[in-house]
């Protein structure tokens, strides 16, 4: 029993940098084969994002806009008031 | 107007948005990837990637020329807060690269951008030499001199060889214009190039 447990163990230690090569080279296929594509998928979402980025600073610049129009009409309003 | 690079993915090298339009805005960009597939093998792999998204559905429009060669032409239709999304994407596999312009308008205003990038599509040209686009026997020697005058440190050479491209050849786009100055930047008979790479990320911009 123990002949054939140390047997098992030395094939294991010979075979053992095959499966890792045939591992290594498992996952550089599926790396490749993941990334494959990446180009047009880059180009999408560029070309929905980019239009929906501009949107939001957009809608950014005028939300400060609004907040300083609202702020300077409160202090006009006020020094209206103190006149009277 | 030219997109602003912060706003782009990682493989895009350009992209253009529309300025003027209400809503979502149509956009043009330009994506290179080193591959090493053949086309068939590409798209299969870009098919998989847009319908993995349920918002979309993909399809083969075919074969589209451009002046780099045949390219294939492809249509994705999503669905977003926005409204309807059409985006066409031309792929052009050439060697080791595949070259991807992507064009997006709402559905509701393709038709008007439509021409516009039907000869976007078409104009994807590959060249070594990128003054042999210059139709203008004149103006490609002007520009040569100009180039070699840089390359070999004249004084002023630099701010004259920049402003004839971007003044003199506006009809072939700005991508055209950066990646003329970007090259003769990185030219290996290049004598100016640490002091002027800096002006290049504001350039690609404008």
């Amino acid at each position: 029993m123990k002949k054939v447990l140390s047997a098992v163990l030395a094939s294991t230690l010979f075979l053992l940098p095959v499966y890792a090569d045939k591992l290594d080279e498992i996952n550089q296929d599926t790396e490749r084969l993941w990334k494959r594509g990446r180009g047009a998928e880059d180009g999408g979402f560029t070309a929905m994002y980019s239009s929906m980025l501009a949107w939001g600073i957009g809608i950014g610049a005028a939300a400060a806009l609004l907040a300083i129009l609202i702020e300077s009409s409160e202090s006009g309003g006020g020094g209206h008031n103190h006149c009277h | 107007m030219p997109a602003a690079k912060e706003t782009l993915s990682p493989l895009v090298k350009v992209g253009f948005l529309d300025p003027k339009n209400f809503g979502f805005r149509a956009s043009l960009n330009l994506a290179e990837e080193d591959i090493d597939c053949n086309l068939q093998e590409y798209l299969d792999a870009v098919k998989n990637i847009h319908i993995n998204d349920h918002h979309n559905t993909w399809s083969n429009l075919g074969h589209f020329p451009t002046k780099a060669g045949p390219a294939v032409l492809t249509q994705i239709d999503s669905t977003s807060s926005w409204g309807g999304i059409r985006v066409l994407q031309l792929i052009l596999v050439k060697d080791t690269k595949a070259y991807v312009l992507t064009a997006a308008a709402s559905k509701k205003q393709f038709s008007k951008f439509l021409s516009a990038f039907k000869t976007a599509f078409g104009s994807l040209n590959l060249s070594d030499d990128l003054f042999s686009v210059v139709a203008d026997n004149t103006k490609r020697e002007k520009i040569k001199k100009l180039q070699s005058a840089y390359l070999d440190g004249e004084e002023a050479g630099w701010e004259n060889f920049q402003n004839e491209v971007l003044h003199g050849f506006k009809e072939l786009g700005a991508y055209w214009q950066a990646i003329v100055i970007s090259e003769t930047l990185k030219s290996p008979s290049n004598k100016q190039v640490c002091s002027q790479t800096r002006d290049l990320p504001n350039l690609v911009q404008k």
